[in-house]
């Protein structure tokens, strides 16, 4: 039986009075690689942080590695909030790549990818250089080590911001939309990392809006619409015979985007 | 006009009431700096209890004279065993009044700092603690530092204050001088002349840390 990495039961979020996401339940194994798909609102970027815990969920629950996120359990079952400093713990375990970057742009490269293993892992500052430069010639970023963000285009930063969450050796790794935010020309070498990263059997959940991503790079589908999941199947029955009418609207829409702009793929070579 | 003999007799007491003036400056402004910093943090990361606590301090500092905090902090001091200390009561005093300040000068470069940076420290693990100290405060004193000078320069030009209290900088000495010798332009213009060039060694000093930070800027 394949292990669980990561798995909500019954997760729902409001905001206010609006429920964005609707008792989703979803169990995704070791070395899995999820894409998520939907229309923009969709709840997907609400569902990764609800899954880091970085925003708790309104109602429901999420485990990492069968360990309940953010609750102390007690062993007559009575639940309390867990610690800051465990609940960060936790955190550390989960890592995360968000649309925009999010580099610290008063520390370099070397500084964002240390600050990790430094401060929460408790790693000599020499060993976590060690670790850094070791992942940073994984995402081609080497040379870069001592450069400030700023100094960086979109696509490096991204790889930068991949190599800051990969130093803390997490357990899964979620990304919202990384290359949304990029020019067409950089998300090649954005993808190429995550690719990487899938091939060495990272277990990933990717919110994407990449449909070639999706079809060659996942083991996954999950399509959401409306704070539901409405698709959770292989990447070959979504692509060719998605279950679901909406499922098959969103995806006439995005191939027709598809076609009219071009893979960012097949642009490169 | 200009007595020159009376004036060089008196530049070597004006020249010693500098070096009070410039340590009673810095020492006002490390701790308007420490002062500010911790109330900005709890302030916007401490609750509502925090928020209340920072509001509160800013808006008594800012709601009454320096003069009086100066006279409240030099008359409340004895009564907690500490005599005789009128550097210490200065100091704290410019330095409280000045924190209200920097609470919002930070506050201000703390919420400009984007919140997806917070977020990205957040799921790396680092703690509150950690997040103000080593993403959030770095980043706000660079964008700040234009307005902090500005405010230490005013911390600065606030020390003449602490005479009531019998601090010997340099517009009390000033004055003693003056009683004595009677010559009160050639007296008063040096000081003014030493107050500007305190000023620009501030703002040289800040205009060098500036650039120093110049790559860290965003
Ligand atoms: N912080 C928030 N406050 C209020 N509403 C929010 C917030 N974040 C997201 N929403 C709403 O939740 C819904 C889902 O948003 P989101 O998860 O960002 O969707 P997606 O990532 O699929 O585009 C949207 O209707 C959005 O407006
Ligand atoms: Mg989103």
């Amino acid at each position: 039986m394949p292990v669980s990495a990561i798995r909500a039961e019954g997760v729902s979020m409001d905001f206010g009075s609006l429920r964005v996401l609707h008792g989703i339940n979803v169990d995704v194994s070791e070395g899995e690689v999820v894409a998520v798909l939907g229309p923009s609102g969709s709840g997907k970027s609400t569902l990764l942080r609800c899954l880091s815990w970085l925003t708790p969920p309104t109602e429901g629950a999420v485990y990492l590695q069968g360990e309940r996120l953010g609750v102390a359990v007690a062993p007559d079952g009575r639940q309390s909030r867990l610690s800051a400093a465990k609940l960060a713990r936790q955190r550390s375990r989960i890592g995360m790549v968000f649309q925009s970057f999010n580099l610290w742009p008063h520390l370099t490269v070397l500084g964002n990818i240390t600050e990790g293993p430094v401060q929460v892992l408790g790693l000599r500052p020499g060993e976590a250089r060690e670790r850094a430069m070791t992942i940073l010639e994984t995402v081609g970023l080497a040379a870069k080590a001592s450069a400030y963000p700023a100094t960086l285009s979109g696509g490096q930063q991204q790889r930068v911001a991949i190599a800051r969450a990969l130093a803390m050796q997490p357990e899964l790794l979620l990304f919202d939309e990384p290359t949304s935010s990029l020019d067409p020309e950089l998300v090649g070498e954005v993808l190429d990392v995550i690719e990487l990263l899938a091939a060495r059997r990272t277990t990933m959940v990717v919110v994407t809006h990449e449909i070639a991503f999706a079809s060659e790079a996942a083991t996954r589908v999950i399509f959401m619409d409306g704070g539901r999941i409405v698709e959770d199947t292989l990447p070959a029955t979504f692509f060719r015979d998605p279950a679901e009418e909406r499922s098959r609207r969103f995806l006439e829409r995005t191939l027709r985007r598809y076609a009219q702009f071009g893979s960012h793929r097949s642009a490169e070579g | 006009m200009v007595d020159l003999a009376i004036l060089s007799q008196a530049l070597p007491a004006i020249g010693t009431a500098a070096v009070v003036t410039v340590a009673l400056t810095l020492a006002a402004s490390l701790i308007s700096l420490v002062v500010g910093a911790l109330s900005a943090a709890v302030q916007l990361g401490g609750g509502p209890i925090g928020y209340a606590l920072s509001r509160t301090y800013v808006s008594l500092m800012r709601g009454t004279p320096l003069f009086v905090q100066l006279l409240v902090v030099y008359y409340g001091l004895p009564p907690i065993g500490i005599r005789g200390q009128a550097f210490l009561a200065a100091a704290l005093a410019i330095g409280l009044n000045s924190g209200a300040y920097t609470t919002e000068i930070l506050r201000a470069a703390i919420l400009a700092v984007p919140r997806g940076q917070l977020e990205a420290a957040t799921t790396i693990g680092l703690t509150w603690g950690k997040i103000w100290r080593r993403i959030v405060l770095p980043q706000a004193f660079v964008t700040s530092l234009p307005m902090l000078t500005a405010e230490f320069t005013i911390v600065l030009k606030s020390t003449p204050l602490a005479s009531v209290i019998a601090v010997t900088e340099m517009t009390y000495t000033g004055v003693l001088i003056q009683s004595r010798t009677y010559s009160a332009s050639e007296v008063f213009l040096t000081i003014a002349v030493g107050y500007i060039l305190i000023a620009q060694v501030l703002m040289r000093l800040s205009r060098s840390l500036e650039r120093r930070t110049r790559r860290l800027r965003f």
